[in-house]
């Protein structure tokens, strides 16, 4: 594999080199098997194909577009603080590609709602995609608005969050979760054409709701609703398994120690705290973090404590449910 | 305790590179176990990589060496900072202040910054690709605004260009623009109120040699930072005192009436007033209204002034938010409150 300084050597000569290459291969293959497949792989699991789509973009996107292997060659002191900085980064970079699945999910929902509601119009073509252009159903002129994007998510800034009852994507937020409920979107929706000075396009509303809900950037891609899901029924145990050994191998030792802890005493925090010889505090913080990553590859409650029993089987007897 | 090792570690683990050290954490985690046996399912094969960026495309800062930093520069901390004697990582930071001296040494105002900004928080300034001279986006973490000394930083990597020097400026005045800014802490277990772990220690450090400047007189404390905090000046002009009581101040006191506003997340809110007493020549700031969150403000702080009257800022004495009410920033400086430009509000972190 090299020493650190063989690696920046190589990456002042070569950009990604052999040696590199191989470390990033490396990484991919082992972090990916923390995440479940179902919510983090583009084919529901983790094969060979999935890892390299993984890391493809993942250099693409992050360690060569932003600079983050420069940065991080850079920054290291160790090849281990190297290597647990590039496993940080790819551990957000499959974090923030699930999110900008539940966003993207949202700008069809703003499609949706501009075309099947009458108090919308549009005033374009509407197979010009992103284009298409639209202002409330009672505006008599069509005319483009000429307000900047900025000048339109001061607008739309008008309403505050409180105002719009947004759910911000959180640890306990349901899997693909709107981030505004559809009566809230459509006051959104109405705010903001109302007061744009003419017609706007899907696009720019679209760019004007990512800097209003600091939104990640939209895929290019978009999932064909007409392709039958690959995904298993909830009460698949197979599925199950795999998503509560993701949840135990994300656990550090003391963390895993905690939970077991808890399952011990029946879900009694404070009895779990004294197993643990820590405070209850650390006891609800650490359960908090496992519950959060249940719920998120879970699609309904029972599935949850379907892999919640999983998990805390894996933990107790050391084996599968 | 031992950190549990990266998946990588147990990866290498299985292909012949043994560790006792990894075998004897393997029989106590069960975390581990499970990974390790996912790991073991299937043996790693090569990865075929469609698109890689051409050679020339990937990115080359160039460091440079200077003797001092400069506002809207953007530095590499060094290897060794704080008191640490392990090497720690280097982190990014935007330098917001320029040089000056104090007990014989440089110090200047830095935020760390980091390449992940889709975690950015409503306390976390976003900084476009356009912002700035290397070409990348950055989220500027404001609330681990910090004093660092000049030789804990390394070398120069960058600057703001004039776009993101006009965006910072306006942050640093209050009138930053919301769509700059991410979405805000959902509660305690939003795990974007912890710092960022692929910097975490290094943060840590940030502010340490600071804190022990301003408490060497003390017998310091070694384990905590010092955390900086803009004060803005409320837009709020309270009601014109009455004649009485104007030409009581007159004889006592010149008033700055537009209140200081200072927020610190998850501790509280300081609001007083500037006040220049002329039998003294004192240059005072008057605690009005003391406002705690959950973390509270039971802790030392002091006030950093600035003014085109002096070639470097002020410090007040230490004092404690929720008990004093005023405190002294300069005495026999002739500054009166009009000529102050910026005030900070610095805190001691327990880290």
């Amino acid at each position: 594999m090299g020493t650190l300084e063989d690696l920046r050597e190589e990456y002042r000569r070569d950009g990604l080199g052999v040696r590199l290459r191989e470390l990033l291969e490396k990484i991919v293959w082992s972090t990916v098997r923390q995440y479940p497949p179902s919510e983090y792989s583009p084919y529901n699991n983790w094969d060979k194909a999935a890892c390299e789509d993984v890391l493809s973009d993942w250099i693409l996107e992050r360690l060569w577009s932003r600079a983050d292997l420069q940065a991080m060659l850079s920054s290291a002191a160790t090849l281990q603080q190297l290597r647990s900085a590039l496993t940080t980064s790819l551990r957000q970079h499959l974090t923030n590609k699930r999110r900008r699945s539940i966003a993207s999910n949202l700008y069809k929902r703003v499609r949706a709602m501009l075309r099947d509601n009458s108090l919308f119009r549009s005033v374009s073509s509407p197979l010009v995609g992103a284009e298409e252009r639209w202002t409330l159903a009672g505006h008599g002129s069509s005319a483009p608005s000429t307000l900047s994007v900025d000048e339109l998510t001061q607008i739309a800034c008008g309403l505050s969050d409180n105002h719009l009852e947004v759910v911000r994507y959180g640890p306990f937020s349901q899997k693909l979760s709107p981030i505004l409920r559809n009566p809230r979107l459509r006051d959104f929706l109405e705010h903001v054409l109302g007061r744009a000075e003419g017609s706007v396009t899907l696009g720019t509303i679209i760019d004007v709701m990512r800097f209003r809900f600091s939104l990640p950037t939209e895929e290019n891609t978009e999932l064909d609703d007409t392709i039958a899901s690959t995904k298993q029924g909830p009460a698949d145990e197979a599925a199950v398994a795999i998503n509560a050994r993701s949840v135990v191998s994300r656990l550090n030792l003391e963390e895993a120690e905690i939970v077991t802890a808890y399952f011990h005493s029946e879900g009694a925090v404070s009895e779990a705290a004294k197993l643990c010889e820590c405070t209850p505090e650390r006891v609800r913080e650490v359960v908090h973090r496992a519950v959060a990553m249940i719920c998120e590859c879970s699609e309904s409650e029972d599935d949850a404590r379907a892999i919640m029993r999983s998990v805390e089987s894996l933990l107790i007897q050391h084996g599968d449910q | 305790m031992m950190r549990c090792p990266l998946p990588i570690d147990w990866l290498e683990h299985l292909e012949g590179v043994r560790s006792e050290e990894l075998a004897a954490h393997l029989l106590e985690c069960r975390a581990c176990q499970v990974l390790v046996e996912e790991l073991g399912r299937e043996r790693r094969p090569q990865l075929h990589l469609s698109r890689v960026p051409n050679v020339d495309s990937w990115p080359h800062w160039r460091e440079a060496e200077a003797p001092l930093a400069g506002f809207g520069e953007i530095w590499w901390t060094a290897d060794s900072i704080g008191s640490a004697h392990a090497l720690v990582p280097r982190v990014p930071v935007l330098v917001i202040s320029d040089v000056w001296q104090e007990a014989g040494r440089s110090w200047c105002e830095v935020v760390p910054l980091s390449a992940d900004t889709e975690n950015a928080t409503s306390l976390d300034l976003i900084l476009r690709r356009t912002d700035t001279d290397l070409e990348v986006p950055w989220r500027a973490l404001l609330r681990y605004q910090t004093v660092v000394e000049m030789r804990e930083l390394d070398s120069r990597i960058g600057r703001l260009t004039d776009a993101g020097q006009g965006v910072v400026h306006a942050v640093l005045a209050g009138n930053g623009p919301e769509e700059r800014f991410g979405s805000p802490i959902e509660g305690p277990d939003d795990p974007r109120v912890r710092i960022p772990e692929d910097f975490a220690d290094s943060v840590r450090l940030l502010g340490k040699r600071y804190a022990r400047l301003l408490e060497q007189d003390k017998n310091a404390r070694s384990s905590g930072r010092i955390l900086s905090f803009e004060m803005r000046r409320s837009s709020i002009t309270p009601g014109v005192p009455s004649r009485t009581l104007s030409l009581a101040a007159a004889s006592e006191a010149e008033h700055e009436n537009r209140p200081w506003i200072v927020e610190i997340p998850e501790r509280g809110r300081i609001q007083g007033r500037l006040e220049h007493r002329y039998s003294d020549d004192e240059l005072l700031f008057v605690i009005e209204d003391v406002a705690e969150d959950q973390l509270g403000l039971r802790t030392t702080a002091w006030i950093a002034a600035w003014s085109g009257q002096l070639d470097a800022p002020v410090t007040s004495q230490s004092f404690h938010p929720t008990d004093d009410r005023t405190v002294v920033i300069a005495r026999d400086l002739g500054i009166f409150p009009r000529e102050i430009d910026r005030l900070e509000l610095r805190l001691y972190d327990e880290a």
